[in-house]
């Protein structure tokens, strides 16, 4: 007997078509779902690995800025150290380039004249490095991140060769004073006003005619123009190139006047303790109110002083400076402008005063000489 | 002295003393000078003492507006004084007394006009017209230090040709100070015109304080063919000043700077002025 040839169900055929029909319309879900879960945790990697990265960078940075807060306080500071910056661990070295037997410039041989007052800082940070339970570091070189900051400084020569009390750049500018009475001297005054150790230098030099000058000077009977070289002293001088100097000084100014046109009052460096400052206004400045300061006073425009004003060091103008107003004006050291020297609305009868000072500016130049002057910064 | 004319010289004192208080104030007192009633000879006159000359002449502003030198050998005697405030001094005798020969005379003259402050100008306006160059010149130094009057502008514009290279600088400076409208023209064609470096060192620092941008056009065009340290300098100081940029002293960084900056500073629509004519003659010269 023959058994009977079984039956096919209807749908059964339909049932595997729907499933190949799912797994082929899944296949490419799949697929795509794979593709951005990739996509997703390579872009976290990526994003882990510029975070450890920028990590890396901030941290040797922060040493970097560690060893030039260091500096600040020990300029004469050589050798290494660590520090720990939240948790990374920076390696930073300090190198004098006059003594560590490298030619660093490769010019001239080894600690040769040209490397003299260059510091090398030298900022190595590690992010994301294993390291086993004594806190070695263990060489994981796919978890390795390394950032570095290498920083070149040049210690500050501020001694500025000063060969006359007020140099004033331009023949034809003015030093007038309305018949105020002034003194410009060129004879060496420490600042107590006991007489300082070096001879005489002129009182106002000028690197042309001093004809013109010498005539303003000698209209104002109330003007007294001292030191060497005639009365009035006012000398032609050997060119002193102001704008460099004034350049070159602006790169280590810690005070800044950052507009066109700025009024400041209160102090530029402290004057009781000689510790000197270096401001630099961008624009045109006036000095109001009592004014006192040490150190290097350096105006790109005109300089304005108004009311009482007792200043240290030198004084750097692109413009003219004009004394105006009541009270004493007193600078002991030097000034050096390539524009006018004016006595304005000057009340109260004052004398207004610029007096060579060997010892100040000596004293100001040895201060100033432990700061510096950033030469260059590369971060990696 | 008789016993009559003792009466005579107490009322004239008086007199004198009462007249001298009598003037109403006018400005600030700085100085107060001598009110003098004068006998020369049989000649009476009154007079304010202005100053005694080295020769012992006496110089006096008198009561007529006049400046009177009396020589020492006129037997000038004094009959009566009071002192009266400088502003009663008549200021067209001081005005006068800027171009006087005797040096003292001028000087205190000045100092009197000075102290009067504005009430010198109507004074100083005679003097800038003056045929001696010693009182245009001691006129234009006190308006240079006095606010500025624009109703001197005419006279002042006048004295930028004056014969006299300090008084043409000097009025240069107290034109730019009245700052009339064709100021900016008038200091260019100074510097144009005027081959004294004084001259045109002052209408290079006036350009650059004119605040008026072709002034970089005028200032460049007049850098090409200078050759004075000093009036370079002034230049770039003045570019400086103009154009709030600072490329020190080198000529070519300003030019390039002007080359590429110039049509967004003063406008595409506006072209640069040709070379002067001044440079043209001295390039044509060499």
């Amino acid at each position: 007997m023959k058994s009977p040839k079984p039956m096919r169900r209807p749908h059964e055929r339909t049932k595997g078509s729907a499933a190949l029909v799912c797994l082929t319309a899944l296949l490419p879900l799949v697929v795509a779902g794979g593709t951005m879960l990739a996509v997703v945790v390579r872009g976290r990697t990526a994003l882990e690995t510029e975070l450890a990265k920028k990590s890396a960078a901030d941290a040797a940075s922060s040493g970097a800025q560690d060893a030039l807060a260091k500096l600040q306080g020990d300029p004469d500071f050589t050798g290494s150290y660590d520090v720990d910056v939240g948790g990374t661990s920076t390696r930073v070295t300090v190198t004098s380039w006059s003594d560590d037997k490298v030619d660093n410039d490769e010019l001239n041989g080894v600690d040769d004249p040209g490397e003299a007052g260059f510091v090398e800082i030298g900022s190595v940070a590690w992010v994301n490095v294993v390291t086993d339970g004594n806190g070695n570091r263990i060489d994981v070189p796919s978890r390795r991140f390394r950032g570095s900051a290498d920083v070149l400084l040049k210690r500050l020569d501020a001694n500025v060769a000063v060969a006359q009390s007020a140099y004033v750049d331009d023949e034809n500018s003015d030093v007038e004073f309305e018949d105020a009475p002034y003194t410009i001297s060129g004879v060496d005054t420490n600042l107590d006003g006991s007489a300082g150790p070096l001879p005489d230098i002129p009182g106002i030099g000028v690197p042309g005619d001093p004809a013109a000058i010498t005539a303003q000077v000698a209209a104002n009977a109330s003007a007294s123009v001292l030191g060497s070289g005639g009365s009035p002293s006012v000398v032609k001088v050997a060119e002193t190139d102001v704008l460099t100097l004034m350049s070159h000084y602006t790169k280590a100014a810690t005070i800044h006047f950052n507009g066109t046109d700025d009024d400041a009052t209160g102090a530029l460096g402290d004057l009781a303790t000689m510790t000197p400052a270096i401001a630099h206004a961008h624009g045109n400045l006036r000095l109001h109110g009592d004014v006192t300061g040490c150190g290097m006073l350096l105006v790109d425009g005109d300089l304005v002083i108004d009311d009482k004003f007792d200043y240290a060091g030198l004084v750097f103008a692109r413009g003219s400076i004009t004394f105006t107003g009541e009270g004493k004006k007193n600078l002991h050291g030097a000034l050096l402008t390539t524009g006018s020297i004016l006595g304005k609305d000057l009340h109260g009868g004052e004398r207004v005063t610029v007096e060579y000072s060997s010892s100040v500016l000596t004293t100001v130049s040895t201060k100033l000489a432990n700061s510096y002057i950033l030469v260059s910064w590369t971060q990696r | 002295m008789s016993a009559p004319h003792r009466p005579l010289r107490r009322l004239c004192g008086v007199l004198l003393a009462g007249a001298a208080l009598a003037v109403p104030v006018r400005g600030e007192e700085a100085a107060t000078v001598p009110h003098v009633l004068w006998k020369s000879g049989e000649q009476r006159f009154s007079g304010w003492r202005v100053a005694a000359g080295d020769d012992g002449a006496v110089a006096i502003a008198t009561d007529a507006g006049e400046l009177r030198v009396v020589a020492k050998g006129d037997e000038l005697e004094e009959i009566a004084r009071v002192d009266g405030p400088v502003s009663s001094v008549p200021s067209g005798a001081l005005a006068r007394g800027l171009g006087h020969a005797e040096e003292k005379v001028r000087d205190r003259c000045q100092e009197l006009l000075r102290a009067q402050k504005e009430l010198a100008f109507p004074a100083l306006a005679t003097a800038l017209e003056d045929d001696a160059v010693e009182a245009r010149r001691r006129a234009l130094e006190l308006l240079v230090r006095l606010p500025s009057y624009p109703k001197l502008t005419d006279g002042v514009r006048r004295r930028l040709t004056d014969p006299d290279e300090a008084v043409r600088k000097l009025a240069l400076r107290v034109y730019a100070q009245i700052a009339p409208e064709d100021l900016f023209e008038r200091v260019c064609w100074v510097l144009e015109h005027d081959d004294a470096p004084a001259v045109e060192h002052e209408a290079i620092v006036q350009v650059g304080r004119a605040k008026d941008p072709h002034g970089v056009d005028v200032l460049l065009d007049h850098l090409a063919d200078l050759e004075a340290r000093s009036l370079r300098v002034a230049t770039f100081d003045a570019l400086r000043r103009l154009t709030a940029r600072d490329f020190g002293r080198d000529e070519e960084a300003w030019r390039a700077f002007w080359a590429n900056h110039r049509k967004e500073v003063v406008g595409a629509d506006d072209p640069p002025p040709p070379p002067s004519t001044r440079k043209r003659k001295k390039v044509a010269g060499r």
